[in-house]
């Protein structure tokens, strides 16, 4: 949003060169993908649709809000690989090794990072107090807890204010439900509201201003913070997610339940009316 | 004299019965409720912590305690939902059957691993007409607490929990939306449900 602005494109960042024709060649490569996929996953990954004489099958089939369900199930496929063969080794010697003490440290060094961004979307949100709330715990925690390794003041409540929360607040629909590629499952509102966010975040404007490179749009150093988060939590929480793929009959039906309900308590959390599917 | 005394005798048995019939199964009240769940948590956790027996013997114990407090049959006819009406005797039946096995095996054995965290019941409210009794566990890596919410319904002398929500997230519901997408993929075949719930204990 504001770097593009600036007169530098994605593309020629992505490429690392302003050279014309290495852009076109990629973006011609890059839109052939795309509209493959678009088409095969038009033509297979599409849901049946219950039959219009059949209520109750047409309300739950609402209720999942779930139309390209064949092809979500293959991205999450591959998600589980690869949380399998890559993530979990390096979760689960992250978990072990590291005392819990510097585990938690590290979790509020990030946390401590995200408040400003936290903050804009309380802003955005019409709420004074949450974005008093997050800008209070980011001076407080940034200086007397040691550049956020410590979290001084625990009472001051911590909501994680984001940018699909936002766009839930103004009457957005939450969309269909998809599974992003490494990312996981969100409804299509909440993982558009991810990028923005990536974006929009404060901290990746000042490594941009001491020339900190970007991809994709987002600053690298967002992307480290951003990807750092999602190992962390990860690797505590991987522990109950397990539990739930073992005691599950149909993981990924279980899962989509579980991010619907988890994503209510999200927006309660912000001071927003969950959405009437969930 | 006797006709009186047996017509006397009879309104009275007749008011009696009306009484009985006419009250609403009444919601427990939120402080019972409580209450409740402030004992059994002490007394689950005492079965766990009990050294001198068997982790066997501590285990069937503990299962004893979870069927007892849990009203097993309703949370399964919740699960299955829409399909519980249309599904037959037979199959209702052995659902129930598997659906407690289920159950036992996959929350007895997780909570079964709780190992001496602090456990707080905090209050009830009424909820729906059943009553929600609110706790937290702490965690053992030191974060904030795990929220874990109790539905229970009446009455005041024999509660009996129906749904656990940890961190806004309620079983029943969770597997409500799992069991009616397996039977859903399966073209609305309640068989293929059992068929998946006997296949898990088959697994153990």
């Amino acid at each position: 949003m504001l770097k593009s602005n600036m007169g530098v494109s994605s593309a020629d960042r992505l490429t690392g060169a302003g050279n014309g024709v290495a852009k076109a060649r990629l973006g011609t490569a890059v839109r052939r993908l795309a509209a493959t996929l678009l088409i095969g996953a038009a033509l297979a990954g599409c849901a049946s649709r219950p039959p219009a004489d059949d209520p109750e099958a047409v309300a739950a089939y609402r209720e999942n809000n779930d139309p390209i369900e064949p092809f979500n199930r293959a991205v999450f496929g591959v998600n589980e690989g690869l949380e399998f063969w890559i993530l979990r080794p390096l979760a689960v010697t992250y978990r072990d090794l590291v005392p819990n003490m510097v585990q938690r440290m590290v979790s509020n060094f990030l946390d401590n990072l995200t408040q400003p961004l936290y903050a804009i979307n309380a802003a955005l949100q019409g709420n004074g107090k949450g974005t008093g709330n997050a800008l209070g715990r980011f001076i407080i925690n940034s200086t007397v807890g040691v550049a956020g390794l410590f979290d001084v003041v625990p009472e001051v409540p911590n909501v994680k204010y984001d940018f699909g929360g936002t766009l839930a607040k103004y009457g957005v629909e939450p969309g269909p439900y998809i599974v992003l590629p490494v990312l996981g499952p969100y409804a299509l509102r909440d993982g558009g509201g991810l990028v923005v966010d990536g974006v929009m975040d404060p901290v990746g404007w000042v490594f941009w201003a001491r020339d900190v490179p970007s991809t994709l749009g987002i600053n690298n150093a967002t992307w480290a913070i951003g990807l750092s988060k999602a190992f962390t939590n990860y690797a505590s929480n991987m522990a109950t997610i397990d539990e739930l793929r073992n005691n599950s009959l149909d993981f990924y039906a279980t899962l989509r339940s579980v991010q619907r309900q988890r994503r209510a308590e999200s927006l309660r959390s912000q001071g927003i009316t969950p959405d009437k599917t969930n | 004299m006797r006709l009186a005394r047996r017509s006397i005798l009879a309104t009275a048995a007749v008011l009696a019965l009306g009484l009985t019939f006419a009250q609403p199964a009444a919601a427990v009240s939120p402080d019972v409720a409580a209450q409740f769940i402030r004992k059994l948590g002490a007394e689950a956790i005492s079965v766990l912590a009990d050294k001198s027996k068997t982790q066997a013997d501590r285990e069937a114990t503990f299962q004893k305690l979870f069927v007892q407090s849990f009203d097993i049959d309703e949370i399964s006819q919740f699960v299955l939902g829409r399909y519980w009406r249309t599904a037959s005797e037979a199959q209702r039946a052995e659902y129930q059957k598997l659906f407690q096995t289920f159950i036992v095996s996959s929350y007895a054995a997780k909570l079964g691993q709780y190992s001496g965290e602090k456990f707080t019941v905090r209050e009830g409210r009424v909820d729906d007409g059943d009553v929600v009794v609110s706790s937290q566990v702490e965690r053992t890596d030191g974060g904030p607490p795990v929220r874990v919410d109790w539905r229970l319904k009446g009455p005041d002398n024999a509660p009996k929990i129906i749904d656990v929500v940890v961190e806004g997230v309620s079983m029943r519901l969770t597997h409500r939306s799992e069991f009616a997408t397996v039977i859903q993929n399966n073209g609305g075949n309640v068989d293929a449900l059992l068929n998946a719930l006997r296949k898990r204990s088959g697994q153990g």
